[in-house]
């Protein structure tokens, strides 16, 4: 996957066939854990105080909404023509406001996969062959990052 | 020559006094953006530059410093904006959390 061309608020990338199936299949893989509270986070690691609790509650309930919308955009992200097939493989079309929802999703695929694993130091720790479970999350926690690192890559060198 | 106008009245003093003592009372929290070996250091850049508004060069000094001490803080903020950078960090994924200031 590469860049082809950036124009103001308009990216468009190239991606093999291979690519391309691999991308439908890590977003058609969201959402991996449906029990928002598997994925909770703390919003405070020191704060007493008599907010905190209602402040955590908010966090809660505002992270399950951005799930929810996330859920729904990449339901339809697929089929709305955003993907065109060429000769040589396919054309990714987004603005600005759809590749930042697109790199939240593949983070968030990235992350849930990472915490299903048990969430290891090492990334590079391949399952053992026979446990599938295992090897379908690992393969989705490195492709959700090398599409992550596609979309960005361009930046680095700027 | 132009002619200098004078007041009529004089201006009403605001209650500067009373706001500032409120604000000096009213918590002060850090946004502390937490290391993890999963979120990737371009994609961290990216999204520092993008809720903060910051450069590139800032942004990566910050992801640097989560990368290497274990920890930076983000911003130093009151109760209400410091929850709305943690909110929109973690809807990114990254580890972000609030800590009081005192």
């Amino acid at each position: 996957m590469k860049l082809r061309t950036q124009a103001r608020n308009n990216w468009e990338y190239d991606l093999t066939h291979q690519e391309t199936m691999c991308l439908r299949m890590v977003i058609n893989a969201f959402p991996l854990t449906l029990d928002p509270a598997k994925t909770a986070v703390p919003i405070s690691r020191t704060d007493s105080s008599t907010q905190a609790d209602e402040r955590q509650r908010l966090l809660n309930d505002s992270l399950s909404e951005h799930r929810s919308q996330l859920k729904r955009r990449a339901a339809v992200f697929l089929t709305a023509d955003k993907l065109k097939e060429e000769r040589s493989g396919w054309r990714l079309q987004l603005g600005a406001e759809e590749r930042e929802f697109l790199l939240q999703l593949l983070n968030e695929i990235r992350i849930e996969s990472w915490r299903a694993l048990g969430e290891p130091a090492d990334l590079e720790l391949v399952p053992r062959p026979d446990s599938h479970k295992e090897l379908r999350l690992y393969n989705l926690m490195q492709l959700a990052g090398f599409f992550e690192f596609a979309l960005l890559d361009h930046e680095v060198g700027e | 020559m132009s002619q200098v106008l004078e007041p009529l009245t004089a201006p009403t003093p605001e209650k500067v006094v009373e706001t500032r003592s409120q604000d000096r009372r009213a918590p002060v929290y850090y946004v502390i953006c937490w290391n993890d070996p999963v979120n990737l250091m371009v994609y961290v850049t990216h999204v520092f530059m993008k809720i903060f508004g910051w450069n590139r060069e800032k942004a990566q000094k910050h992801m640097l410093e989560v990368h290497e001490k274990g920890k930076s803080v983000l911003v130093r903020e009151g109760a209400e904006r410091a929850e709305h950078y943690v909110h929109l960090l973690q809807e990114y994924k990254l580890h972000a959390t609030m800590e009081p200031a005192e």
